[in-house]
């Protein structure tokens, strides 16, 4: 089970970097 | 609603406004990284924490590099928090020899200390050890609120830097809001709360005689921990009688301190700031929530001073001083009107000299229906989340007002950082909607606000209503989440619809009556929590980048005032314009249906 949630912080971390990617290639597509 | 209402609700305007004023000086210098007045002996503490770090403070960062770091920081954290109540039945500094959380518990509770929520879904007095307390939550308390305040200080960057790539440097944000803001507050203020008798102390829970036994029901639980129902579906209740009462002790003092200040709201004990040991006195009660607003406020004057025009400020802080009133004084009479039932059975239910009248039930006596609700207006306004009066067993309509203060965005003074942050998004959608009106560029304090801008504020403004009402559509549809509700009806939705609002709104105070240490509600409200902070935090840090690379423009005939009234205004109409569209349809299923009800007979 720890692991299960230690990966789930992970995974929470992992999608707000990619979101953070996300929002800065929106600038990109912007210009 | 009585004059003692109006009074403290005036007195405590007056005295936050006499402290937010030199708080912002303090936080402005803070945020500009000179010197801090009274605190030059603390410069070379920083300079010792950068060395040991490795952290260059000169060197500055793009918000792409803000980010990260920010989130590597945050993402850190929570794994410490969670690892540290994984093995707590191991370590030190438990003289209850508590066990270890459960996986899920821990989880939830680690991702609600990181993002500033506090949601507890634990009683802290039966689960945490004084270790978890202090090294896991306390440290989460300053660091959390930190993390806010530097973002707060990188979008005001953004707004008063010409044409750079840089919004500062997470690390020394971080380093100067803990060091020269939040720490000595606390150190005050928790000497202040002792004396006040708050107790601080390791000592082993203290076991007393009760003069008489006491026989009382309880709600009889299931081997999976959730409340027996009978054939009907009300809860089945068993009788308990006790002989002796157990007394909670601990460091409180330190933990309730930053608590308040850092807008965190986690009480030590599990029925928060109603504990005696937590807030005994109705002066600790008056200061606690002074604490709570004192930064919030502060950060709007120093939003003033650091873009070198203090109006702008003061026209924020008015902006959220006129909804809060507003919302108060809702509350206030909500709570202070006669029960239609009991007026129907000829009951006295006013106000005089030997009653409180109106609606006491779930508040103290020692607080009474003034504090009581001047302080859930405070606590919901602002995203702390402490409680001193249990919201579960407000009127529907005076429970409804500190939900909609948060749905809102927690905007209204908001959290450490957060609220500011979360109101200059408002304003650039206000300026935005009023160049729309009048046919111009929408321009912000000389920058000009591009595509790119409202791209990321839309995403910024609605990632917590999609959080919220997502959230509460699968636990009402799952048997899962209405498995946690001990109310059905228009009641139990009121109380989802509330644990999620206050989850990805990042405040943590709870509706009573829902279960919700339970792997569902740990995992769902999780997720709500992290992606209510972080998934707002990203678009605004990258507003703050975008506005950086600006040139600030000077004001001209056509620039639209942004200090004035009529801003202030339209601040005011675009918050509450955004929050009512997205929640008048979730408040009718909950909160004005059982209004309603109360009335139709």
């Amino acid at each position: 089970m720890d692991a299960l949630f230690i990966g789930a912080l992970v995974l929470f971390f992992a999608v707000t970097w990619a979101f953070a990617a996300g929002c800065d290639k929106l600038k990109t597509k912007g210009k | 609603m009585s004059m003692q209402s109006l009074a403290l609700l005036a007195l405590f305007l007056v005295v936050l406004l006499a402290l937010a004023w030199p708080m912002g000086r303090i936080l402005a210098r803070v945020g500009d990284g000179g010197p801090v007045p009274g605190m030059h002996w603390l410069a070379g503490v920083e300079r010792l924490f950068y060395k040991v770090a490795g952290v260059a403070p000169a060197s500055s960062m793009g918000w792409k590099g803000y980010a990260v770091a920010l989130l590597v920081f945050n993402a850190i954290g929570a794994l410490f928090v969670f690892a540290l109540q994984r093995l707590q039945g191991l370590l030190p500094l438990n003289p209850q020899a508590l066990g270890n959380i459960s996986p899920d518990s821990a989880f939830n509770t680690a991702v609600s200390f990181v993002s500033n929520t506090n949601w507890q879904g634990y009683g802290g007095e039966q689960t945490m050890s004084y270790l978890t307390q202090m090294l896991g939550l306390t440290g989460q308390n300053f660091f959390s609120a930190a993390t806010g305040m530097a973002v707060a200080f990188a979008l005001i960057r953004g707004f008063a830097s010409r044409s750079t790539q840089s919004i500062g440097n997470f690390w020394v944000d971080l380093t100067r809001s803990t060091l020269y803001v939040l720490l000595p507050l606390s150190l005050l203020f928790s000497v202040f709360l002792m004396g006040q008798g708050v107790i601080q102390n390791f000592s082993a829970y203290q076991d007393v005689q009760l003069v008489e036994p006491v026989t009382y029901t309880v709600p009889a639980t299931g081997a999976d921990g959730q409340a027996v129902k009978d054939a009907q579906g009300a809860p089945v209740m068993r009788s308990v009688t006790a002989t002796t009462q157990t007394i909670a002790m601990g460091p409180v003092a330190s933990q309730e301190a930053i608590k308040m200040l850092g807008t965190n709201g986690g009480g030590f004990f599990n029925a928060n700031s109603a504990h005696p040991f937590e807030n005994p006195t109705p002066l600790s009660n008056f200061v606690q929530m002074l604490a709570i607003f004192l930064i919030p406020a502060g950060l709007c004057f120093a939003f003033g001073h650091m873009v070198g025009d203090p109006r702008q400020g003061i026209a924020v802080l008015a902006a959220m001083s006129l909804i809060f009133v507003a919302a108060t004084l809702a509350v206030m009479g909500a709570e202070q009107s006669a029960h239609p039932h009991l007026a129907a059975l000829g009951v006295d239910q006013a106000a005089s000299a030997v009653q409180a009248g109106g609606n006491m039930e779930g508040k103290e006596t020692r607080f009474g229906i003034s504090a009581s609700t001047l302080f859930a207006a405070v606590t919901t306004a602002a995203s702390c989340g402490a409680v001193n009066a249990m919201h579960d067993s407000f009127t529907p309509l005076g429970g409804m007002v500190p939900m909609l203060l948060m749905q809102l965005g927690e905007v209204v003074f908001g959290g450490v950082g957060s609220g500011l942050y979360g109101m200059l998004v408002f304003a650039i959608l206000a300026v935005f909607i009023a160049g729309l009106m009048i046919g111009r560029t929408p321009e912000y304090l000389g920058k000009k606000i591009g595509s790119y801008e409202m791209k990321m504020t839309s995403i910024a403004v609605l990632v917590t209503p999609v959080l919220v009402l997502a959230g509460t559509a699968i636990a009402v549809m799952l048997d899962a989440g209405k498995a946690g509700v001990a109310n059905p009806g228009a009641h139990g939705f009121s109380e989802i619809l509330y644990a999620f609002s206050s989850a990805a709104n990042n405040n943590g105070s709870a509706f009573a009556g829902l279960s919700a240490n339970t792997p569902f509600y740990n995992t769902m409200l999780a997720i709500a929590m992290w992606f209510g902070r972080f998934a707002v935090i990203v678009p605004i840090l990258a507003i703050a980048g975008a506005l950086a690379a600006k040139p600030r423009l000077a004001a001209n005939s056509g620039t639209m005032p942004t200090h004035g009234p009529v801003f202030v205004g339209l601040l005011v109409g675009v918050v509450l314009l955004v929050g009512v569209l997205n929640y008048v349809p979730a408040l009718a299923l909950g909160p004005v249906v059982e209004h309603l009800q109360l009335y139709s007979k």
